[in-house]
């Protein structure tokens, strides 16, 4: 019994790592419409950072800090000088950011070398909590807390502030947006930093749950990727859904075919979008 | 709707091309290493040599074909570049991530800079192709970590190996975890491809010969990014659990045994614990019993000249391109003029050395015949290291079987699944 209570909450915490991952990409690609396959690599820069930053004795929220800051301030230094330039052609942004994918990446490999790193884990969250006769990593379970919560935040923020109405207008219709005195570029800049910020703050997160090699960044950036398109693209609560069944199918996959442990995964997905192409979420836009 | 139908499609692409990308292993198609290097210039009293190092510079293994050319170079360069008279000529190539580009890269260094031994290989799958590549030009092959048992099968062949074939370095683990820890029941964690079901198959093999039982066989996928749902199966009644998860997945598998606070004691294969990935698993690994051909702690006059050229940083694959060039300098040793392919071929079979490791010979299917050090993870001086516990000698690639059992049993691929009882 305990057994499966174990599984199923650490199908969750699985579930709420993938979904800090990809609350980033909800932002920029489902919400904003811009393809960053740099993402994966954002997630690195953050996570290489802190760790470095850690390993030199910097407090662990002060280095947090400078890994996210970094990242949101590289992220919108490339869509400043040229991913703005591309706005609504995909294949262009797929090449552009892919190559910057590939910088990051290789960047890494160079200052860091290819051997495995892991950011440390939050100080207070190591080891095991015990609750009567059950044992469960205590990160895992707080991670479970953090992902349902910035997901109420991001989502309120879109829905009930000005900012977030704006940037919704900005996105729905760009022309009519920047009629009525919004500042489309500086809106989607910000979005933008922001989306890639969450990604650093998912490496630094997600480093310390699974540690951090050069390439790691794409095996993150596929996953994420699925939680958005199967969430639907832009829903915030779609993304989260979606991350929590993503992480149990999984969890429960290994559980029951061990050997199918990826083909469990990928075939649901399959077969979720062949039945709702948009997503669990995905709204249809009406012109 | 139509829009947004076609953003969905954008998704799809977009996540095609990463499953590509991830099949490919991140392959950069930059070369850097590529074409001939001049960096033995000095001359030898009876001629030159020209050495092919074929190892990744790019890709997962990278960081492996970086150690195992340090290793080789820093010989060399203690050396003065002269290895017994002859003077080093190397030509370095990135093996890459599939056997094309290796195989292409092995026909350069041997028709374009006219290799006589080529070093190297990290990926078994690549060795699989380049070694009959080797084999139909006649330019032995020295191979300094690629594992897959089947490379070396073949009496009298062109191909040598200095790193442990997969199962070999897990075998002496078994009488050990059976006799002398007195686990007596086991349950197996190991990743789901070649490298871990030989080295698993290898212990499974030696520990129930030793009258002990696996009771659980666990195998997970390469890179598997949470191995909460893995170490949450094993057995609560096993004894011990025994691990192969080399690189990253060692890292998460350790965290996760950890963090879920399971008990059982480990004993692995010492990839999982390789100085590589111990100063990042750090506190996860204390404790960890593993068997492997080398470790830093050794304490021999060879060790310590290796370990002070390399800055005091030591790990099996800079021991392996450093005992790569001590079996050169012995092979060039039995040859006095004209080192060709063929001469190299006979001299690197009667090589005998004291490599870091340990002495070292090659048996009749040119695998390295090494010893194997029990080793348990400890905390030393702030740092974790891989203490010395015993020493098994002279353990060959059939480990306690004579060649004739070993290959008539089935493969170790057949073998999974069936070890437990």
């Amino acid at each position: 019994m305990l057994t499966w209570l174990t599984h199923s909450v650490n199908g969750l915490a699985y579930g709420s790592l993938l979904f800090l991952v990809a609350s980033g990409l909800t932002i920029t690609f489902g919400l904003m419409r811009t393809v960053n396959l740099a993402h994966g690599a954002f997630y690195l820069l953050g996570g290489y950072l802190a760790y470095d930053l850690t390993t030199n004795g910097t407090d662990y929220w002060l280095a947090l800090l400078a890994g996210v800051l970094a990242a949101a301030t590289g992220g919108m230094v490339v869509e400043r000088a040229f991913l703005h330039r591309l706005a609504g052609s995909e294949l262009p942004q797929i090449v552009l950011t892919l190559g910057v994918a590939y910088i990051i990446g290789d960047q890494i490999l160079a200052n860091y070398g290819g051997d495995p790193v892991a950011p440390p884990t939050p100080p207070g969250l190591e080891g095991p909590v015990t609750i009567g006769d059950w044992v469960f990593p205590k990160f895992r379970l707080v991670m479970i807390g953090v992902a349902i919560a910035l997901a109420a935040v991001v989502g309120a923020l879109l829905k009930y502030t000005p900012t977030g109405a704006k940037v919704r207008a900005a996105v729905d219709d760009e022309e009519i947006a920047r009629a009525v005195g919004i500042r489309v570029p500086l809106v989607f800049l910000l979005v933008f930093g922001c989306g890639t910020g969450l990604a650093a703050f998912a490496g630094v997160w997600g480093g310390a749950f699974t540690s951090l090699a050069p390439d790691s960044g794409f095996e993150v950036l596929l996953l994420a990727l699925i939680v958005v398109v199967v969430g639907g693209l832009g829903s915030i609560g779609g993304a989260l859904l979606a991350a929590f069944l993503v992480g149990l199918v999984d969890q429960y996959g290994k559980v029951w075919f061990p050997e199918w442990a990826l083909f469990t995964l990928y075939a649901s997905v399959a077969a979720l979008l062949a039945v709702r192409p948009r997503g669990l979420f995905g709204k249809a836009v009406f012109r | 709707m139509q829009c947004d139908m076609s953003k969905m499609r954008v998704a799809a692409v977009a996540a095609s091309a990463l499953l590509l990308l991830a099949a490919c292993g991140g392959k950069d198609p930059s070369d850097k290493t590529g074409g001939p290097q001049d960096d033995g210039k000095a001359a030898g009293a009876k001629g030159t040599v020209t050495v092919g190092l074929l190892n990744p510079a790019t890709g997962p293994f990278a960081a492996l074909g970086t150690d195992v050319n340090a290793g080789f170079e820093a010989y060399l360069k203690s050396k003065g570049g002269v290895l017994s008279g002859y003077g080093v000529k190397v030509a370095k190539a990135d093996e890459g991530t599939d056997a094309a580009q290796g195989t292409t890269k092995a026909r350069q260094l041997v028709e374009q800079d006219k290799a006589q031994v080529v070093v190297g290989l990290v990926n078994s799958a690549i060795a699989y192709a380049v070694a009959p590549y080797l084999e139909q030009s006649n330019v032995p092959l020295l191979i300094t970590v690629a594992g897959a048992d089947g490379l070396t099968r073949k009496e009298n062949g062109n191909t040598f190996r200095l790193s442990y074939t997969s199962s070999q370095d897990s075998m002496p683990a078994g009488p050990y975890t059976c006799k002398d820890l007195g686990h007596k029941k086991a349950a197996v964690l190991a990743l789901d491809y070649s490298f871990g079901w030989e080295a698993a198959g290898g212990f499974a093999r030696t520990y129930e010969a030793a009258g002990c039982t696996v009771v659980q066989e666990i195998y997970a996928p390469l890179g598997t990014q949470d191995w909460g749902p893995y170490v949450n199966q094993v057995k609560k009644d096993a004894d011990v659990v025994y691990v192969v998860a080399p690189g990253q997945d060692g890292v998460r598998l350790l965290k996760a045994y950890r963090d879920f606070g399971l008990k059982l004691p480990i004993v692995a294969h010492g990839s999982t614990v390789d100085e590589t990935i111990l100063p990042t698993e750090g506190a996860t690994a204390e404790g960890v019993v593993s068997s492997l051909h080398y470790t830093p702690q050794i304490d021999s006059p060879q060790n310590k000249a290796l370990l002070d050229a390399s800055d005091g940083k030591g790990n099996q694959y800079l021991e392996d391109g450093w005992a790569a060039g001590m079996t050169l300098e012995a092979a060039l040793a039995q040859i006095d003029s004209d080192p060709t392919p063929e001469k190299i071929r006979a001299a690197l079979a009667k090589v005998k050395i004291d490599a870091p490791r340990g002495p070292l010979s090659f048996d009749t299917y040119g695998q390295a015949v090494y010893p194997v050090y029990i080793r348990k993870v400890e905390n030393k001086d702030g740092k974790r290291v891989n203490a010395i516990v015993t020493t098994v000698p002279g353990v060959g690639q059939f480990g306690p079987y004579d060649p004739a059992t070993y290959l008539a049993f089935p493969g170790y691929e057949k073998l999974k699944g069936t070890w437990a009882k």
